[in-house]
């Protein structure tokens, strides 16, 4: 049963790690767009 | 593949999602923006766009395949992939991130070795770079052609149009955060279909004993040098190739960046494990007469509920994708700083502008061969099995500090280049690694060569 555990483990690991980045990636986007200036200065592109 | 409106709107919502990500940080205030994201990509995000860009279509559905073929053989080479990318982690990210003036790797050899071996750095990295396109664009092309029935020039147009869509306008931060978005995709879909597949198999132990059985009937039929070469393809072949090291450049801090490398080593052989199983499982629940190859996808259309295979879809739509924004930048980086520059110094804003043009080219170009030209493709892809024998020994001792001089870096460039063509053209059947062990040893003794030629030119000044 190594194989079936070793699979569930993994496959709940990328579970975790999966929203982890996503929030990250969040995170990341939202403080680079407000960074830039936010909607009035992604409207209005370069 | 039948698609039902539930599949169709998971695709729509994927490349929605994409599209957002990729616009909200497309605001550039100057190339150092485009090429390294102003040097301020926190560790999680060099983890997850490292990641991201590693598990192509070769360390997923290719991975797989090998599970389904020959159990947990190739977990072996996979892991000397881990290895490497831990000890770039520790001992090359963080010296490649305190060379705060450099935005690619030929900026780097050229500090160390020179103006030639910085464009002849850059020239392997385009040619890297355009192959690498080409194939993701033939090979997600191929797959969007066949799920949704288009021809593959609309498929290929579409997959690479997208991904050039945001790299032209956000340059490595819109890159950074779409590979961050499919990452998460990619690790969330995978696991639903491991459970999946775990739950559907009827016996777990009968499927130990065939795959250890797989596993040792493959090491049996691989002699024990051609194993070693395979694992020195693992550990060098994609070593530091440009859209990893451009992580490291592009890290917050020396602490980021090698944070970054380490946890992405780490979490490969997670990965490699579960891919494996996945591969392993298949051979369970496919018919025998499968085809390695498509084990991956038969398996997600065998245990995947109608309604839900658009998901399928979404996860090679980002294996493809991912892979592919990050070549495009990187190989546009490089055409611009590693060549370009070399000869004609551009102000900032023009610098920008090139390469922003130089995307756009190499997408088109990419779309290209993928549709018309697989032969030039090949040829390209020579320029990766040149990479590890070339760049990469000058490179590392040059970052660890070693004696260096601008003989070695060039000569053990072309040495190195010359050495595996050679042996690559003389001996088309040799096994893995056989090349890249005889262009390491050209790259040696042009480095060799290299410093007699420094020591007899001082001694004569």
């Amino acid at each position: 049963m190594i194989l079936a555990s070793l699979i569930y483990a993994g496959a709940a690991l990328c579970s975790i790690l999966g929203v982890w980045v996503a929030a990250g990636a969040v995170s990341y986007v939202r403080s680079a767009f407000f960074a830039q200036g936010g909607p009035r200065h992604t409207a209005e592109g370069e | 593949m039948t698609l039902t409106h539930l599949d169709m709107v998971l695709v729509a919502l994927y490349f929605v999602l994409l599209a957002a990500f990729g616009v909200m940080v497309r605001r550039i205030r100057g190339f150092s923006d485009y090429s390294v994201a102003s040097r301020a990509v926190p560790m999680s995000m060099v983890m997850a766009s490292l990641c991201s860009t590693y598990i192509g279509p070769g360390y997923s559905l290719g991975l797989a395949a090998k599970g389904f073929s020959s159990g947990y053989f190739f977990l072996l080479p996979f892991s000397f992939f881990s290895l490497q990318t831990i000890l770039v982690g520790l001992f090359i990210a963080p010296r490649l991130h305190a060379r705060a003036e450099s935005h690619s790797l030929g900026d780097v050899m050229r500090s160390l070795y020179g103006r030639s071996t910085g464009v002849l750095t850059g020239v392997i990295s385009v040619g890297l770079c355009a192959g690498f396109a080409a194939v993701m664009a033939r090979a997600g092309g191929t797959v969007l052609a066949g799920a949704m029935g288009w021809n593959l020039t609309t498929a290929v147009a579409v997959i690479t149009g997208v991904g050039v869509l945001y790299t032209f306008t956000g340059g490595l931060k819109s890159v950074i955060a779409t590979e961050a978005l499919q990452f998460s995709i990619k690790l969330l879909v995978v696991a639903a279909l491991a459970v999946l597949a775990a739950l559907a198999v009827p016996s777990f132990g009968a499927l130990e004993s065939d795959a250890l059985r797989s596993t040792r009937a493959a090491a049996g039929a691989m002699p024990v040098l051609s194993q070693a070469g395979l694992c020195l393809s693992f550990f060098l072949g994609e070593a530091l190739i440009p859209p990893y090291a451009n992580r490291a450049l592009a890290a917050a801090s020396p602490q980021a960046s090698r944070a970054g490398f380490v946890w992405a080593g780490l979490f490969s052989v997670v990965w490699f494990v579960l891919i494996l199983g996945v591969g392993v499982m298949g051979t369970r629940l496919l018919p025998p007469s499968t085809v390695p190859d498509n084990a991956f996808v038969a398996l997600s259309n065998h245990v995947l509920p109608a309604g839900l295979r658009g998901l399928l879809l979404v996860l090679v739509a980002s294996i493809v994708m991912s892979s592919q924004e990050s070549v495009l930048n990187a190989g546009a980086v490089a055409l611009t700083r590693d060549v370009v520059q070399s000869f004609r110094p551009l102000e900032d804003h023009a610098q920008l502008v090139l390469t922003r043009a130089t995307t756009v080219v190499l997408g088109v170009v990419a779309s290209i061969l993928a549709i018309r030209a697989t032969s030039i493709i090949d040829a390209l892809l020579v320029c990766y099995a040149l990479w590890a024998p070339t760049v990469v020994p000058p490179l590392v001792w040059g970052l660890l500090g070693l004696r260096v001089n601008p003989y070695s870096g060039t000569l053990s460039i072309i040495l190195g280049g010359l050495a595996t063509i050679v042996t690559q053209l003389a001996l088309p059947g040799a096994g893995p690694g056989t090349a890249l062990f005889i262009g390491l040893l050209g790259n040696a003794f042009g480095a060799l060569v290299g410093v007699v030629i420094a020591r007899l030119t001082r001694r004569e000044t």
